[in-house]
């Protein structure tokens, strides 16, 4: 016998949806932070992000495009796992058969190879760019440096993944590479017969191989971007010179209006 | 009086309880890292190699007639039988071991990867190799040619025929 109108409960779908996103749509300022603070994705974000530090011109998105290459290799690789057996006497068939009897193995194969070389060129680019930038200075000298190993890593994945088509370019590309490591002062010979399991280029080179290109690279690079991204963020985000035009708000305000 | 005084006084340079627990506990953790190190590296060595032995057999003396450079990709090595001298060099180019190949028209070991070119004596013609391809020692054992792939002879080593 209450006065006051019951309230509705919601339904199931918009219960649902609020299990999984617990504020409100981003219509006010407090929504809009929650929106970035509560998504594992958005939260990479920092807590203020300025205008001119997304602008294409200020970062040309060359670190994001790298991780992005990064996915769309993982995706790719995961694919070609599926047909390629790491066994001298089945990974050359297994790499002739992608590019030519299984459907769009030729397209993903190609897919993976292009984007490792272009995730080489924009993490290159992407270091030039913080260089120039010095946005490697403190506080941001130590990412500087975890930087500079995930470039490391990878080019480690693209030599790994070099021999894995297991083809003439493939096995005297890893013998010319493992000798040169051999050719190092301390531990050389040993670092080359615990990398290739044996004293030359064989079976065991190839599976250790295909287990670095396909697992413990890519983990220790997923580990290193998740720490190059953390402190990315709690640097405060991209590396901006100290801001000398008009008042940040007068230029939001005269948007269009200025010469 | 405080509750503290009365607490029995540890000797100066007597470590407590739990400095004791801190040290042991950084000792523990660098035990385990060795041994997972060692362990990690001895897994990682293989421990029997299914590759051919370093002693060889090279078939009679009948098998190399004078003049004839014979080429063993599975021993990786020449049997040269020249100016009534019969000698083994390794087809292991020096440079960054690479598998050379014998130029019939030319007489000379070439080098696919980067050029490197030797004589049938093994000298360097052209870089980028700086030493000279190893020379192994031949035996006769029982009318059968026997190379020790293990083992390298100097430059002028050969079986007199």
């Amino acid at each position: 016998m209450s006065s006051f109108p019951k309230k509705k409960r919601p339904g199931f779908a918009k219960r649902v949806w609020r299990s999984i996103v617990r504020h409100g749509a981003p219509n006010t300022n407090r929504n809009r932070s929650l929106a970035v603070f509560t998504n594992l994705f958005l939260h990479i974000h920092p807590v203020k992000v300025r205008r001119r530090a997304m602008r294409f011109r200020a970062t040309y998105y060359l670190g994001g495009l790298t991780a992005a290459t990064f996915f769309l290799l993982v995706v790719s690789g995961a694919f070609l796992m599926i047909y390629y057996r790491p066994d001298p006497l089945r990974a050359y068939g297994d790499m002739k058969d992608l590019q030519y009897v299984v459907w769009m193995g030729r397209f993903l194969r190609n897919l993976h190879r292009w984007a490792a070389h272009t995730m080489v060129l924009l993490a290159f680019l992407h270091l030039c760019r913080v260089f120039f930038a010095a946005a490697y200075k403190p506080p941001r000298e130590f990412n500087w440096v975890i930087g500079v190993v995930l470039m490391g890593l990878t080019l480690l994945l693209s030599y790994t993944g070099y021999l894995l088509p297991w083809d003439q370019l493939a096995f005297w590309g890893v013998s010319v590479g493992t000798n040169i490591i051999s050719a190092m002062p301390a531990g050389g010979d040993m670092v080359k017969l615990l990398l290739l399991g044996g004293t030359g280029v064989g079976g065991n080179a190839l599976i250790r191989f295909y287990v670095l290109h396909c697992f413990i690279l890519p983990a220790v690079l997923t580990v290193g971007i998740a720490l190059h991204i953390w402190r990315f963020r709690k640097d405060g985000g991209v590396c901006l010179p100290p801001y000398e035009g008009p008042d940040q708000q007068a230029t939001t305000a005269s948007k269009g209006g200025s010469p | 009086m405080l509750l503290d005084d009365l607490a029995e006084q540890a000797e100066e340079n007597e470590p407590n309880r739990r400095e004791f627990l801190a040290q042991a506990g950084v000792a523990s953790l660098g035990v385990a890292t060795v041994g997972t190190g060692t362990v990690a590296v001895g897994f990682l060595s293989p421990a029997v190699l299914y590759e051919p032995p370093k002693k060889v057999s090279a078939g009679t003396l009948g098998d190399h007639p004078e003049g004839t450079v014979h080429f063993s990709p599975e021993y990786k090595l020449y049997v040269i039988h020249r100016k009534r001298r019969l000698y083994a060099l390794s087809a292991i180019c020096t440079h960054l071991g690479c598998m050379t190949r014998y130029q019939r028209d030319s007489r000379e070991i070439h080098c696919p990867c980067h050029g490197s070119r030797f004589s049938l004596e093994g000298e360097v013609l052209n870089g980028p190799a700086a030493e000279p391809l190893p020379r192994f020692p031949i035996a006769l054992q029982e009318e059968q040619l026997v190379i020790d792939r293990g083992r390298e002879v100097g430059p002028d080593e050969a079986l007199v025929i």
